[in-house]
């Protein structure tokens, strides 16, 4: 009877251990910054990803409040909103990196519930928009030349137009004078 | 080295009564590990073996299985040895440890509020150790400290600065500000008790 209630303990213990191991694997695997944070918005669990995209260390991060890895003030107004919401969807923020430099991000949270505790704090996700904020500068810059661009052509193409017409009653003019030549040269 | 680690302190520690599980070794694992690598781990090992208590961190240590006590201070007095650490070293790597402890993850639930903590800090020393007793005795919101006592654990000075760092963390989590510790009464002093003392 005690062997049996052993080996059932020894099965649990292996079966946590071996869950344990597939958590920390699929959370260290995806390359998307992502962290566990409690009510109180302290840093209890982190991955890897979080740790490349932010320059600190592990150590630095966990027992830490996320406010200090976050733009002022955002990381408050994001917690309170998924902690009264459940989940926060696509908010722009920024991360501060270790030293000099941030990411742009979209952050995405779901609270985490306990049957019978209630909410007992937050999954963070970030996605980095790094890129798609280069490019977005990049369009910018392109469109404010193609307006440039178009302006320049405006000028040229009432300058154009401008000369056209004064052509048009020149030649008009040059006709008149013409017939009035003709005019004179009968008369005479 | 700052600690005074004599034969009849390892006999003493490695015949204590009680249980403690494998996942401190792991945490201890890492710490080394971060510090200095496979090489670091074998220079504590190195360190075990002189005190005729050898360890494998990689192949032994497993998070949830039972080890005798005696090796829970063993292990921080061999890093300590291998690295030369100071009391301060030791209680930051004590602050460090909950950052990573897997059965700390068992208890991140709890971790909402100072009051939550001191509910449970008697149950999170079970799961840790078989012997012992962690007990609160005073809570101060508006002064903001805790005071808890940890009876029948005599192993070596080395742990208390350990635990220091230890529970300060656990605090800090549950807090969300900074805390500092100290430890207030302690049997390797004479006293009957440890008494911790965490403010923030």
């Amino acid at each position: 009877m005690v062997n049996e209630e052993e080996n059932k303990v020894k099965t649990l213990l292996e079966d946590i251990s071996l869950l344990e191991s597939y958590i920390q694997e699929l959370f260290s695997f995806t390359p998307l910054p992502l962290c566990f944070v409690n009510p109180k918005g302290m840093v209890l669990e982190v991955n890897p990803a979080f740790v490349k995209a932010t320059g600190y260390d592990e150590y630095d991060i966990v027992g830490e409040n996320l406010k200090a890895f976050m733009k002022e003030g955002d990381a408050e107004k994001i917690l309170k909103e998924v902690l009264e919401k459940d989940s926060v969807k696509g908010k722009e923020t920024v991360i501060k990196k270790k030293g000099e430099g941030d990411i742009p991000v979209t952050t995405f949270a779901k609270s985490r519930k306990i049957k019978g505790e209630g909410v007992n704090g937050a999954f963070f996700s970030f996605f980095d928009l790094t890129q798609v904020k280069e490019k977005e500068i990049e369009v910018k810059e392109t469109n404010k030349k193609l307006e440039e661009k178009m302006e320049e052509m405006e000028k040229i193409n009432r300058l154009t137009i401008g000369r056209e017409v004064k052509m048009v009653e020149l030649k008009e003019e040059i006709e008149n004078l013409k017939k009035e030549l003709k005019k004179y040269k009968k008369e005479e | 080295m700052t600690y005074q680690v004599t034969d009849e302190d390892i006999n003493k520690i490695l015949n204590a009564k009680g249980e403690v599980r494998g996942v401190v070794f792991k945490t201890d694992r890492r710490f080394i590990y971060d510090k200095a690598g496979e090489e670091g781990i074998k220079k504590v090992e190195e360190e075990l073996e002189k005190m005729n208590c050898p360890f494998n961190y990689e192949e032994e240590a497993d998070n949830m299985s039972f080890y005798p006590i005696g090796m829970r201070a063993l292990s921080i007095i061999a890093i300590s040895k291998a690295f030369n650490l100071s009391k301060e070293e030791i209680a930051q790597m004590g602050k460090n440890a909950p950052k990573f402890s897997l059965m700390i993850k068992f208890f991140m639930r709890y971790f909402l509020s100072a009051e939550k903590i001191m509910e449970k800090a008697g149950e999170m020393w079970e799961k840790h150790y078989s012997s012992g007793r962690l007990e609160p005795v005073e809570m101060n919101i508006e002064e903001r400290f805790i005071k808890a006592r940890l009876y029948d654990i005599d192993l070596h000075p080395i742990l208390c600065d350990y635990l220091i760092g230890y529970f300060s963390s656990v605090i800090k989590m549950g807090v969300g500000e900074e805390t500092k510790g100290e430890e207030l009464a302690c049997v390797h002093k004479g006293d009957e008790y440890h008494e911790f003392l965490i403010k923030w």
